[in-house]
């Protein structure tokens, strides 16, 4: 059984904790039959590669674990649940299809890259070469998730150029 | 090789939609001035600014229509007659017909082709983008940069081929500065080993950032490169070093995937060349990531660049 409440809660303990730290306040896990398998934050600043981000960090936290527990990440991946405070962008939706994974959950809506519906719908046009469809799940915790983006950005132009701001959002 | 086709927004290459708008006749030209500046006031028509206000209707110019406004603006008026339309107050009644409708265009012309187009119904401003007009004319690149395109694009063909002798989807990517026509990196497809993810596009960003002291996969394979001089070379001449893919061009020799498409968004490409299409591509077949709304940075992008040699790749011959 999924609880999908549980692990949301789960998902924003993590995106407060990323705020604390002045990291970008997002809080993604991914679950495999109701064990968290990994977590990721964003780690763009640090690796100079605005491709990591949060989803892929930890998309490759699993690869890793299904290694070395001489796992099939196959089976693995058709059955993980990525929960995550914020509506994927399109790059990471189009990564999730590409692992095979069936469903995400996720908090608020991301109207800058969002890759379920706010952008483009990736996750669910017809792109069989691409992956199987991701199922969505959104609005859980939403206002929250919100919230804490707006209070990590306050004071900042979003409208000023990436490469200026402090911080990269995912 | 043939000169590699820019694949524009959508808005470019549309076909002019029509419309109906109320118009009258200007029953005698000497008031068309009077006429003119009464209407622009009252219905500006914002929307339709490309729209001229005046068609003549024959050759002499004797015969004036001018434009009111759309059909749509006056649904609710049930009778429709000048009155209604621009005010009973209006000092310009007397010099007018009875209102008609007829189409006008209801796209606004973007190309030379789409004015012409538009024209035939109703008279239309144009004001010409020399960039997007040298995109479409088919010899937008001269001989000498030509020749670069098909080095630059040589080089991941050779990559593709590299990447098929190790059992891997053949597709190879290049990086390039193209201020001094320096290979930044080059990489080859890896999706089918352990990482599902490591697709030619992803590589050889990743292979930027370690250019600029980052990245993440840290791959050690001779067929992946990246300039570990870029940093130093830069520093001398501009204080903030390079910042992802800024600037930089990317030669691949098949059509990128949604995730590599938006992965390029968010580092920055200045333009992307490659040679085959794919079916599901965001680049100009399924989607067009770099031009799509929305989003904060677009980029350029053209296809069939070597286009037989990547054919060849992927039998498309
Ligand atoms: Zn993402
Ligand atoms: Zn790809």
């Amino acid at each position: 059984m999924e609880d999908h409440p549980k692990w949301m809660h789960r998902a924003m303990d993590l995106a407060r904790e990323a705020f604390k730290n002045k990291e970008v306040p997002v809080g993604c896990i991914l679950v495999y039959k109701d064990q968290e398998l990994a977590q990721g934050r964003n780690e763009v600043n640090e690796t100079k590669n605005a491709t990591r981000h949060a989803e892929i960090v930890a998309i490759e936290k699993v690869l890793k674990w299904c290694d070395e527990n001489n796992k099939n990440s196959d089976e693995i991946f058709e059955n993980i649940t990525l929960y995550v405070t914020v509506e994927p962008c399109i790059m990471c939706a189009a990564a999730l299809r590409q692992m095979k994974i069936p469903l995400v959950v996720y908090g608020c809506a991301n109207d800058r890259f969002g890759g379920c519906k706010s952008i483009l719908p990736v996750a669910s046009d017809e792109l069989p070469t691409l992956g199987p469809k991701l199922v969505c799940i959104s609005g859980l915790l939403a206002e929250e998730a919100v919230n804490i983006l707006k209070e990590f950005y306050k004071g900042e132009n979003l409208n000023a150029p990436e490469d200026k701001r402090k911080i990269k959002p995912n | 090789m043939d000169q590699p086709e820019p694949i524009l927004d959508d808005r470019y290459y549309q076909i002019i939609q029509l419309g109906d708008f109320y118009v009258s006749v200007i029953k005698d030209k000497k008031n068309t001035t009077k006429v003119i500046r009464e209407l622009t006031e009252r219905m500006p028509n914002k929307e339709f600014n490309y729209l001229k206000r005046v068609k003549s209707t024959n050759n002499k110019g004797d015969s004036l229509q001018v434009l009111l406004c759309p059909k749509d603006d006056v649904a609710s008026i049930n009778e429709v007659t000048l009155e209604a339309i621009i005010g009973e107050d209006s000092s310009i009644l007397q010099y007018l017909g009875k209102p008609f409708l007829v189409k006008v265009p209801v796209t606004q012309p973007l190309t030379k082709k789409q004015h012409q187009e538009a024209s035939l119904n109703w008279p239309c401003t144009f004001h010409e983008d020399k960039q997007i007009t040298n995109l479409l004319s088919g010899k937008y690149f001269n001989d000498i940069e030509i020749e670069k395109i098909k080095k630059h694009m040589l080089k991941a063909v050779e990559l593709a081929q590299i990447s098929q002798r190790k059992q891997q989807e053949p597709i190879g990517a290049v990086i390039v500065d193209p201020t001094n026509d320096i290979i930044i990196s080059a990489s080859h497809d890896l999706r089918r080993g352990d990482h599902p993810l490591q697709h030619a596009v992803m590589i050889c960003i990743d292979l930027v950032a370690r250019s600029q002291g980052g990245g993440m996969w840290k791959l050690s394979d001779n067929d992946l490169v990246y300039n570990q001089d870029i940093n130093t070379a830069i520093s001398t001449e501009n204080k903030t070093g390079p910042y992802l893919c800024t600037g930089y061009d990317l030669y691949v020799t098949q059509e990128p995937c949604s995730m590599c498409a938006m992965a390029l968004v968010h580092s920055r490409i200045n333009r992307v060349f490659y040679g085959s299409s794919h079916k599901e591509g965001a680049l100009g077949s399924f989607y067009k990531i770099h031009t799509q709304k929305g989003l904060n940075h677009h980029y350029e992008v053209y296809k069939n660049t070597l286009s037989i040699e990547c054919n060849k790749l992927y039998d498309q011959t």
